[in-house]
């Protein structure tokens, strides 16, 4: 009796077990990625979607979504999950990468002029560096420069000619770093940006279908969003273009 | 000039309010009866023995008539015995008739002065001028061309026959097929040698509603130039416009008539010109009706984009291997006599195997002998998505065919190409640096871990937020605290006083291990060296001169009770027996009296402000 009482407890934690791996989404996570592998993208994505419909916000997941999206031949979902990783961990070279690799392949090439060798190279160390090692080596800085102003107020003839020099090194420092920090996270991941969608999007030059179309704009494109009204979104390009196109025809980072 | 008939006609008196000398009028000429091609002269005259201030006068609204030049001013005087008589202020128009009937100049009113003046009303005839050659008979110098149809008889008075041509190469043309426009100056062959034509001025420039205009402008009047023989004179032609036009839509559309004014003069070969006097001579093309043609339904192909004219269709690709994500420019030229600017790109759809991108369009045309010829270009990019055999789409492209009349469709047929889809890696086995073949898509992340449902940004977790916000709070803190430590070491006295108690528990605690090792006499001397120890720390005086009295008094001083101060004398006293009395220094009795200290520097601390 009591051994048949076990198998049934048995057999119905291994009928309960698959049930409640589905809905880990660890589990989900590690299937998803399985179908990827044996080529099964658009699988794939169904179950990075119902992740990211429960709630995880994973950068592992934006940019596995992305992949399998690109591999359907979605580019305009792809990079708007793309996106939305690198908004998490920015200096992922991964991400970067695909990123740039998937700006090959869309239609519309948008002319940025060169802003020049110092301000490249600096882009180049801030992308690399990234805004969280900013904010990490911003707030040591602030820290020493308390440290250095607590130092010197505290005991009679704490500032020195050499003090104010240490103390004007560290806030020098903590400026740069800081202004660099916030550049950083202003063009990796502070601005809004949306991406196109459709194949072909109309951008007007007001929120409706009345007013004039100024460009025609193609999947894929990344735009800075002004404002939003409703259901249209004043959006400028990189070259200072600006207008407004149908809310519907993009996806918000 | 024979042509010129100074007829000064319907001179209107000046309507003065009162009785002065002031006299304004208004002048044509020529009067009576003009045609629409010939310049009319209007004046208005102010004279008069003394003219005050006048102002010019705004012309009325002429009726057939418009102003194509003018006011000139001019002014003359009179004088009799170097006294002046009279003067004359006369404000020259010329004016153009808009086309025959009646027409009229109504009254002018002009200020002179501080009164105003109105002149007559003048009423004129148009006739239509000459819009062509005189039929044959008439005279190209003198007497004028014999009369025509449309009343040249009286523009023709002139010494030399000239006259605007306009003509088209098709008059009844398909919608969307082009057609030649020339405008032409045609001069009489046999009176160039003495004359000369110059000054030209459009008054009418020719104007093209519901047709799409492609200009020429590689014209050169003089180079080409021609003769050609007109009502039995043979004139001398030279094209002044030529523009190819595509109707719009079909219909029946008059070419407004083009109307140019220029002046004619003789050749002055002995002065070089210095004799010669030029005559304005206005000229208008006779109108050109064009008959407009629907394109038949019947037969229509579907994706037929309005191309009319002749084609030819021509598909390349820019390559010859092919590979998987591997983008293809792939090109259609459309090329012929015709107009294909309104023409959409032939339909290349998206298939499961290929990603067709919109198309980038360029476009060149030229004019060649009155005809247009267009070349039109798109190029696709084309990207195969899989590998091995791939159908490259073919495309077509429809138009119509005026010749024939019907609709005409070129193919260009779809191609297979093997499509490589191993790619990726390296291709090493020569000199030189390895390098990828091809980019593509990093791979997915497969790493473990739990998933995390939000990551914050680091400067946007509350922790960064709390670590940078904390230095503003702790640096006043520490400053504070630094300057109370550098104000307590410079207050030695405060220190000892401060530190007493903690001092006495020090050594009492240091006593109390080193008790075993001392024997009841050391010890007790120890003992009651904490306790005065701890009271000349207190009062922060020298404990060498510290006496249990002076102790006493400066406790009760203090306001320490009577009871603690007596346990005080107490204990030292037990102290100062245990030192010369050993036996009395047992361990059990050694013990209480640590503990009585203890308890004394405890009740002490507490006792004292």
């Amino acid at each position: 009796m009591r051994f048949r009482t076990l198998a049934v407890v048995l057999a119905l934690l291994a009928l309960a077990t698959p049930a409640l791996a589905q809905g880990d989404p660890d589990s989900r996570f590690h299937r998803a990625n399985e179908a990827y592998e044996a080529g099964r993208y658009g699988e794939a994505a169904a179950h990075y979607e119902e992740l990211l419909r429960l709630g995880v916000r994973d950068p592992r997941l934006e940019y596995n979504l992305g992949n399998a999206r690109f591999k359907t031949g979605r580019v305009g979902e792809a990079i708007l999950h793309w996106e939305r990783a690198r908004r998490i961990v920015p200096t992922d070279r991964d991400v970067v990468h695909n990123l740039r690799y998937a700006r090959t392949v869309i239609v519309d090439r948008v002319e940025v002029p060169d802003p020049g060798v110092v301000v490249r190279a600096a882009t180049a160390v801030q992308d690399r560096v990234g805004p969280g090692t900013h904010a990490w080596v911003a707030l040591g800085l602030w820290w020493l420069t308390a440290g250095v102003v607590a130092w010197a107020s505290s005991r009679r003839g704490g500032w020195t000619p050499r003090t104010g020099w240490v103390l004007a090194v560290t806030v020098v420092l903590l400026v740069a770093v800081a202004a660099s920090g916030w550049f950083t996270w202003n063009r990796l991941g502070g601005r809004e940006v949306a991406v196109v969608l459709a194949p072909a999007a109309e951008v007007r030059a007001g929120p409706g279908e009345n007013n004039a179309t100024l460009l025609t704009v193609h999947e894929g494109l990344t735009l800075d969003v002004r404002q939003v009204r409703e259901g249209w979104i004043q959006v400028s390009l990189p070259d200072g273009l600006t207008g407004w196109i149908a809310a519907a025809r993009v996806g918000r980072v | 000039m024979a042509s010129l008939v100074a007829c000064a006609v319907a001179a209107t008196h000046a309507q003065a309010p009162d009785d002065t000398a002031i006299r304004v009028e208004a002048i044509v000429e020529p009067a009576g009866t003009v045609t629409d091609t010939q310049p009319v002269q209007l004046s208005v005259r102010i004279s008069g023995e003394r003219l005050p201030d006048w102002k010019a006068p705004d012309l009325p609204v002429l009726e057939n008539l418009r102003v194509v030049n003018g006011p000139f001013v001019s002014r003359s005087f009179r004088s009799i015995n170097f006294r002046q008589t009279s003067q004359v202020v006369a404000l020259t128009y010329v004016l153009l008739a808009e086309g025959p009937g009646p027409a009229e100049i109504p009254a002018i009113e002009v200020e002179v002065g501080d009164e105003r003046y109105r002149t007559e009303p003048i009423r004129l005839e148009v006739r239509r001028g000459p819009t062509g050659p005189a039929p044959l008979g008439g005279t190209a110098q003198g007497g004028g061309a014999a009369p025509d149809a449309t009343g040249a008889a009286e523009e023709s008075r002139g010494e030399i026959e000239v006259y605007l041509r306009a003509k088209v190469t098709r008059p009844d043309p398909w919608v969307g097929q082009t057609i030649g426009y020339q405008l032409e100056l045609m001069v009489d062959a046999a009176a160039l040698d003495r004359y000369e034509i110059g000054g030209m001025q459009w008054l009418d420039p020719p104007t093209f509603s519901n047709f799409w205009v492609e200009d020429d402008p590689a014209i050169d009047a003089e180079g080409e130039s021609y003769s050609e023989t007109v009502g039995g004179r043979r004139m001398q032609v030279f094209p002044l416009v030529r523009k190819v036009l595509i109707p719009t839509r079909a219909g029946s559309f008059t070419l407004a008539p083009a109307a140019m004014r220029f002046g004619v003069a003789t050749r002055d070969r002995l002065f070089r010109g210095l004799l010669s006097r030029s005559t304005p001579v206005v000229r208008r093309s006779a109108p050109v009706t064009v008959e407009v043609r629907a394109l038949p339904v019947e037969g229509r192909p579907e994706g037929f984009s309005g191309a009319v004219g002749s084609f030819r269709l021509d598909s390349t690709l820019d390559r010859d291997t092919f590979a998987v994500d591997e983008a293809i420019a792939m090109r259609v030229t459309v090329e012929g006599s015709g107009f294909l600017k309104s023409v959409a790109p032939p339909p290349l759809p998206s298939t499961p195997q290929l990603r067709v991108f919109e198309p980038e369009v360029e476009e060149t045309s030229t004019i060649a002998d009155g005809s247009l010829r267009a070349r039109k270009t798109w190029e696709w990019i084309v990207v195969p998505l899989s590998g091995g055999e791939v159908e490259l789409p073919g495309s077509a492209f429809s138009y119509f065919d005026p010749d024939s009349g019907r609709y005409e469709t070129l193919l260009a047929a779809p191609r297979t190409v093997t499509v490589s889809g191993t790619g990726g890696g390296s291709r090493g086995g020569g000199a030189g640096p390895l390098r990828a073949e091809r980019d593509d898509i990093r791979y997915i992340k497969t790493s473990v871990g739990a998933l995390r449902e939000r990551i914050a940004p680091v400067h946007a977790r509350t922790w960064f937020r709390v670590a940078a916000i904390a230095p503003i709070a702790l640096v006043p803190l520490l400053v504070w605290a630094g300057r109370r430590r550098e104000r307590l070491r410079a207050n030695r006295g405060l220190v000892r006083r401060r530190k007493a108690a903690a001092v006495a528990r020090k050594r009492w605690a240091r006593l109390r291990r080193e008790a075993d090792g001392l024997d009841a006499g050391a010890f007790h001397e120890r003992l009651a060296r904490v306790l005065v120890d701890y009271v000349a720390d207190r009062f922060d005086r020298s404990a060498s001169g510290l006496t249990y009295d002076l102790a006493e008094t400066l406790l009760a001083r203090e306001g320490v009770p009577d009871a603690l101060r007596a346990r005080f004398r107490e204990v030292l006293e037990t102290c100062d027996f245990a030192r010369f009395v050993p036996a009395s220094g047992e361990a059990d009795r050694r013990e209480e009296t640590l503990r009585r200290v203890r308890e004394l520097v405890d009740g002490l601390e507490e006792a004292l402000p």
